[in-house]
């Protein structure tokens, strides 16, 4: 029996005012949990695994909850039943091993403590961004492929701030942009009609 | 603030252009004309609809309706019409443009319209 239909199973098996009863320590906070996991887990029933493999072949073993909350193609593989638990391990050809290790470290954070306040939340991401313009190239392509909505927009935000008010010459050195794909003339035309932008 | 170390050898030259674009939309729109300036696949980005509907107020639609001389290729055409061209809205009792560089919806109304109390 998949874990989603045991969760649902349980879900209609408990009253309502017992959700409020279910609080458990994560990370130093108390934090209510879903009732059916705590109900699992004192069955003695270990939360489902998935396993990740990254583009170097490292196998990462990460909750399944984590990763169907927070990727949306890791979820349609789950729900389509095109994963099988036993057998499959989920390769992610393009993903390296260190930039797996740190989209596996953001989604169990952010399923783990996602009743933290809002700025112990705001600056955790700000720490776990705190990497170089190669690292953050690597997360961005890593959460556009499985789909992470979240992470894809604390990113985008970020390279938002690294270019906000900053000329053009400035914002081709940030991305490395050698060639700008322009005619001479263009180029030429450009700077005459918008100085101010250079 | 999220502080990120810039250096040699930055992979961002191969960002998609779908990418580019979700980093634009959260601009404003006189960024966006700035942008499309730093680079052709930066210029493609920044002038797709996909940047310029979020630019665009939600009930555009509506508010376009209400006037017959709109035709226009593309959503950034779209708006600078909206900012250049004021058109007649409400039975033409106010006109209605918008703020060029951040998008801002502006009313003008027409002497019909205010009264002394």
């Amino acid at each position: 029996m998949e874990l989603l239909c045991i969760r649902q199973w349980i879900s209609g098996l408990l009253p309502t005012w017992l959700s409020a009863w279910c609080i458990k320590p994560v990370g130093g906070a108390l934090v209510r949990q879903e009732p059916e996991y705590i109900l699992l887990a004192l069955m003695g029933s270990p939360l489902k695994k998935i396993m990740l493999c990254s583009s170097e072949k490292e196998i990462f073993s990460v909750e399944e909850q984590v990763m169907v909350q927070h990727s949306v193609i890791i979820n349609n593989m789950i729900e389509d039943g095109s994963y099988n638990h036993e057998e499959s391990k989920i390769p992610l050809d393009c993903v390296d091993s260190k930039t797996l290790k740190k989209v596996i470290d953001y989604c169990t954070h952010h399923t783990h403590h996602h009743n933290d306040n809002q700025e112990d939340l705001e600056a955790w991401d700000a720490q776990f961004l705190n990497v170089d313009s190669n690292g953050l190239y690597d997360l961005l392509m890593a959460a556009n492929y499985l789909e992470i909505r979240n992470l894809l927009d604390l990113i985008y935000g970020t390279i938002k701030n690294m270019i906000k008010g900053k000329k053009i010459d400035e914002i081709r050195r940030i991305f490395n942009i050698k060639d700008h794909g322009f005619t001479p003339e263009e180029e030429e035309q450009n700077r005459k009609e918008y100085p101010h932008f250079y | 603030m999220v502080m990120v170390m810039v250096g040699e050898g930055v992979g961002f030259q191969d960002l998609p252009e779908g990418c580019i674009a979700n980093v634009v939309s959260l601009t404003i729109p006189r960024d966006a004309c700035s942008l499309a300036l730093v680079s052709s696949t930066f210029r493609s980005a920044a002038e797709s609809d996909s940047v310029w509907d979020r630019f665009l107020p939600s009930d555009y639609n509506d508010i376009v309706s209400q006037s017959t001389s709109f035709s226009c290729r593309s959503k950034k055409q779209l708006y600078l019409s909206l900012c250049e061209n004021p058109i007649l809205v409400d039975d033409g009792k106010k006109s209605f443009q918008l703020d060029k560089a951040y998008g801002k919806k502006c009313y003008m109304l027409s002497p019909r319209m205010l009264s002394i109390v």
